[in-house]
């Protein structure tokens, strides 16, 4: 099991590596001159030079890029330009609301999408089995940002159970964020939540037809707890094989929904920076990002092997 | 005393009829056989009688056991009854075995579903039940998961799953098929011993009579969903009434008609020579930073094998029989050695065309054999691929004759894949051989997976080839009475290595290496008359 | 093998129905709309359905049916040149990488795909605007790059499944090279497999280029496109709501018929189904 965690961590961060030095490239080498970028073309030569000075744009860049990454290792992350605070502080501050936001969708869709999967794959066939799998059909159709809409003009302007956006922040007690994290956890929840009914399903009926399903049969379990005993946790391998990609999903969904809701986080930090050309925060963000992909992704390697020892060596 | 009464049975599948009207009878504490061809309905008949029949199947008639009726018993009776009365084994041990889970878990589930005893005791009662089985503590611990294990040593924890309660009935489903015959030789004695000690009754179920036959007291066959002939073992072989028994009886043991290779020329060179060839594969890393170990799969292996002359390698899985076979036919490289056809070097990276067109293999599995999407016509051309020179017409007519040549009709080429059995297939696989003329063929356990009976037709027809061309075969099997069938000499292969090799009757006869009788002692046979 | 089950080939009607719908709609729109949706026509704004304009008009007076068949245009193009990149790049290195499994090359194809992996086409789409400024290739780009390495693991997979197969020993047997076996064996093999996943990509597809017009980061004004059309309805949809729900269900039901689509062909050329029927 060591042995198999740390293969997977040399190569997530020689991933990383490589990640930080394409996003590296694309933002401050291919463009020519960042700074150029930032400020647009009537820019005049003397606050190009007085912004080059304050982004470090002398070296080379391979020296920039070794500055660069030292500091994100370190967490200084430079100054955004717009802001005029450092981009750390920025980030931690933005990050208070997405990372609640991402595990409160995340709780959400498996809470709903593994009982709908389990219920629809032993009653296969049943009008249950078809009521869910209808759902999940039009579930996975949904744009989440339009299903956000939707639940803003009936839950928030309609009824008034909940804010139509905005977001209180921590200062103001847990209950009001809370609140202001419902719906737009909702509309990410539920397209999530729908995949994984579909995908458990489709491993669960796998299962059941499997010779050691019999076999359980045989020595006197019940369907019920053939399933439960057998079947759950052969079936969490296929449904485990897309979570990765789906967590990056969840991101862009995230960011995305932000902007439904008017949420102070990551998502609308980097679209506010994109329309105001401040690459510094747009980089950091991105790489912030990408990591979390990547730790998700070997969390769920990691819970591979714990679910399957043919993995463990 | 009658332990289970089967009445009138039957089972129906998408509204097809596959079971019409079982009716079978055991004894309290014996052995009876259940001998059919594939296709039959031996295994359906027994899922029905545990009621674990596919879901959408509809049965009927009756099932007693021990005077309680079983069909349309509610399903609460039934989780109560199987396992601990009524137990099943199944043919494939390693998808009977939940991948995730130890064997000693599996095992005590068995004892803790039926609340027979408590976990810490379970667990210790099932690590004694796998010992019993020849899984003892200090080899396979009941820690180990079912990947670790061999096919032989799934189905022995397959055994204890099923007995650990000592259930009435045991249910034994083709328990062999899927096991090298050594290791068949073994799981049968293990059931013979337990079923003796605990007072059991077995339903032994195969497609082999002789198989059945050394260990059942009563034998029922069956066909087209019901028993044509039931009766006393020994009875029902030396006087098979029902055309479905006697096809069973001559297809035991069945050897073709077939002649000595013609003595070969003295000063004549071999058509193939292996020399010391020597071929390793690299095992996991124990820690990233380490070099990788390698298991030695052939350690000097050398062999002859003349024009016209039939040679068997005989070996059980993991003995490295079909490394062989792979080395020779140029798919896989060797680490050391040499091996010459015709007194060309085999060297998979420089196959000249006309080397490759002179050796041609027929596989193991039927339905793994073709591509499905290709017509058989373009099946059986594909080896043209190495004569260019031949023209489009002259190929249809070799393929028409090659198809006459395995007993199908020319008219075949024109059709699926999909619509052909798996010996039928296997006849198109040696047709797609033929095609070439080549000098040698492979036969890599080209008739492992068949019934019995479709593979002595095979046999038949692979000797009959063998006489009107004159072809060499390198037949590759597990099962030294069918690689002897077919063969002037057989080499052993254990472990890599050759422990014996020399004339087919006289290895049969006279066995002098301990493997190779074993492998002898392995070969199932009916009781002589 | 369970028989497929009957209602199955209604719902892979429907989803053909509702897929050849959005295709049509997007080619009739090239020659012919119900009205042109160039000019501003205030006195007509915010118009309900009915009457003369069958979806209603936006706040700017333009036929929103008009609009949703031209925003059929950009949403399928957009989604189809993606998987076209995403299949043209990876399938020949899923089948690369499966014709010489565990050598060097396969490790660097299956490397570069968890790398790419960890950009989700949002983040490659934020990058990509962040230097070049937004356009409907960004999403182009952003969609297609995330579509390769989906294209490369399921070939390879598929692939890596087959090459253990005895036919493809078969045909080495018969003198044929990894490049030949791949294209006459192989692909034919797992085409099923990817039209399958074809359609979910473009499916998926149809759902990203949504998302990033709708954050400004697709198709820019004037060209319409669905996602676009959403962000300036988001404000009206008390006022007007029939401007935010068409547009909405336009992607849900073409959405919807892809993936009917999707699981139909998946029932009809499941490969397990072909091999051993």
């Amino acid at each position: 099991m060591l042995r198999f965690a740390l293969l997977r961590l040399s190569s997530l961060v020689a991933g990383i590596f490589a990640a930080s030095v394409i996003v590296f490239a694309v933002i401050e080498v291919i463009p020519g001159d960042p700074a150029r970028v930032m400020l647009g073309l009537n820019a005049s030569p003397e606050t190009l030079a007085a912004l080059r000075a304050e982004l470090g744009l002398g070296g080379g860049p391979l020296a920039r890029y070794l500055d660069w990454a030292g500091g994100l290792i370190r967490g200084d992350l430079g100054i955004s330009y717009t802001y005029r605070v450092p981009v750390a502080d920025l980030v931690a501050q933005r990050a208070g609301v997405s990372v609640p936001l991402a595990i409160l969708a995340l709780g959400l869709a498996v809470a709903i999408g593994l009982p709908a999967g389990l219920i629809a794959a032993a009653r296969r066939g049943t009008a249950g089995d078809l009521a869910i799998m209808g759902a999940t059909q039009i579930g996975i159709a949904l744009p989440n940002f339009w299903f956000a809409m939707l639940l803003v003009s009936v839950f928030a302007v309609g009824a008034g159970w909940f804010p139509s956006g905005g977001f209180p922040g921590w200062d103001q007690g847990i209950a009001p964020n809370l609140r202001a994290l419902v719906l737009p956890a909702v509309a990410l929840a539920l397209p999530q939540a729908a995949i994984l009914a579909r995908v458990l399903r489709a491993a669960l009926l796998e299962t059941l037809g499997q010779d050691y399903i019999r076999a359980a049969r045989a020595k006197g379990l019940s369907r019920a707890q053939a399933i439960l005993r057998h079947g759950l946790r052969n079936a969490m391998i296929p449904v485990l094989n897309p979570s990765g990609v789906q967590f990056s999903f969840l991101i862009a969904g995230a960011i995305i929904i932000e902007n439904v809701f008017y949420l102070p986080g990551l998502g609308r930090l980097v679209f506010q920076a994109i329309t105001q050309r401040d690459l510094i925060v747009v980089e950091s963000v991105v790489m912030l990002l990408i990591l979390a992909v990547v730790a998700v992704n070997f969390a769920v390697d990691l819970a591979y092997a714990a679910i399957d020892p043919r993995l463990r060596r | 005393m009658t332990l289970l009464s089967v009445r009138g049975l039957t089972l129906a599948l998408g509204g097809r009829e596959i079971l019409a009207g079982v009716d079978l009878e055991i004894e309290a504490g014996t052995v009876t056989g259940l001998v059919g061809a594939s296709g039959s309905g031996k295994s359906l008949a027994a899922l029905a009688m545990m009621g674990l029949a596919p879901e959408g199947a509809a049965t009927g008639g009756s099932v007693r056991l021990g005077g309680q009726e079983l069909q349309g018993a509610p399903e609460a009776d039934l989780c109560r009854i199987r396992g601990r009365d009524i137990a099943m084994i199944f043919q494939e041990p390693l998808a009977a075995l939940d991948p995730l889970r130890t064997i000693g878990d599996q095992v005590a589930e068995t004892l803790l579903i039926h609340r027979a005893a408590p976990r810490a005791e379970a667990r210790a009662r099932a690590a004694r039940m796998l010992a019993r089985v020849g899984l003892g503590p200090d080899q396979v611990p009941p820690g180990r998961y079912p990947h670790e294990l061999s096919g032989g040593q799934r189905q022995r924890v397959a055994i204890a799953m099923a007995v650990a309660l000592r259930p009435r009935l045991l249910i034994a489903d083709e328990p062999t098929t899927a096991l090298d015959v050594v290791t068949q030789a073994g799981i049968l004695r293990l059931l013979g011993g337990l079923v003796a000690a605990e007072g059991m009754a077995l339903l032994l179920i195969s497609h082999d009579l002789a198989v059945v036959a050394g260990m059942a007291g009563r034998v029922a066959v069956m066909e087209g969903g019901r028993i044509v002939e039931a009766g006393p073992a020994r009875d029902l072989i030396a006087r098979p009434a029902h055309p479905a028994t006697q096809a069973l009886v001559s297809a035991a043991g069945h050897r073709p008609a077939r002649a000595a290779a013609p003595a070969p020329e003295p000063d004549a060179p071999p058509l193939l020579e292996c020399r010391a060839v020597t071929r390793s594969y690299p095992l996991p890393r124990p820690h990233p930073f380490a070099l990788r170990p390698r298991q030695l799969a052939l350690d000097r292996v050398s062999l002859t094998l003349a024009r016209g002359e039939s040679v068997g390698v005989v070996g059980a899985s993991g003995s490295g029989k079909s490394t062989l076979a792979r080395a020779i036919l140029g798919l896989d490289p060797i680490d050391a050695g040499e091996i010459t056809l015709g007194g060309a070097r085999i060297d998979p990276a420089r196959m000249p065309r006309a080397l490759r067109a002179r050796m041609q293999a027929v596989f193991q599995d039927p339905y793994a054999s073709f591509d499905p999407r290709q017509s058989v016509g373009r099946l059986i051309a594909e080896p043209f691929h190495l004569a260019p020179e031949v023209p489009a017409a002259e190929r249809q007519d070799r393929v028409a004759e090659a198809l006459r040549d395995v007993g199908l009709s020319p008219d075949d080429a024109g059709r699926r894949i999909h619509a052909f059995s798996g010996g039928q297939r296997q006849r198109i696989a040696l047709a797609r051989a033929l095609v070439l003329r080549p000098d040698l063929i492979v036969l890599d356990e080209a008739v492992s997976a068949l019934d019995l009976a479709v593979r002595a037709r095979i046999l038949d027809l692979l000797a009959g080839l063998q006489a009107r061309h004159g072809l060499s075969y390198l037949f590759i099997g597990h099962d030294l009475g069918v690689v002897g069938a077919i063969t002037d000499r057989v080499i052993v292969l254990e472990a890599g290595r050759i422990v014996e090799a020399g004339p087919t009757a006289q290895l049969l006869a006279a066995p002098e290496h301990p493997h190779t009788q074993a492998l002898v002692a392995a070969i199932p046979h009916l009781p002589r008359p | 093998m369970a028989p497929p089950t009957p209602g199955r080939s209604g719902a892979m009607r429907i989803g053909a129905l509702l897929t050849a719908l959005c295709v049509a709609a997007a080619l009739v729109s090239l020659i012919w709309t119900p009205h042109p949706v160039e000019g501003v026509d205030i006195p007509a704004r915010l118009q309900p359905p009915g009457g003369a304009f069958a979806l209603g008009t936006d706040q700017f007076g333009r036929d929103i049916l008009s609009m949703l068949m031209i925003g059929a245009r950009t949403s399928l193009a957009v989604a189809l040149i993606a998987v076209g990149i995403g299949m043209a790049a990876g399938v020949p290195l899923g089948l690369l990488a499966a014709a010489r499994r565990g050598g060097l090359v396969d490790g660097l194809v299956m490397r570069l795909n968890d790398l790419v992996f960890a950009f989700p086409s949002l983040v490659i789409a934020i990058l990509i605007t962040a230097v070049l400024g937004p356009s409907a290739t960004n999403a182009i780009l952003a969609i297609g790059i995330f579509n390769i390495p989906v294209f490369a693991r399921v070939t390879r997979g598929a692939a890596l499944s087959l090459w253990t197969l005895d036919y493809i020993r078969a045909a080495r047997l018969a003198g044929k090279g990894a490049a030949r076996i791949s294209a006459e064996h192989i692909l034919p093999n797992i085409a099923p497999l990817l039209i399958v996943q074809g359609t979910i990509q473009f499916s998926l597809g149809i759902l990203a280029e949504a998302g990033l017009s709708y954050v400004g980061l697709g198709a820019q004004p004037p060209v319409p496109s669905w996602g676009r059309m959403l962000a300036d309805a988001q404000t009206l949809i008390a006022l007007a709501p029939h401007v935010a729900l068409m547009p909405g269900l336009a992607i849900v039901l073409t959405v919807l018929g892809l993936n009917l689509l999707g699981d139909g062909l998946r029932d009809r050329l499941d490969p397990r189904l072909g091999g051993r029927a």
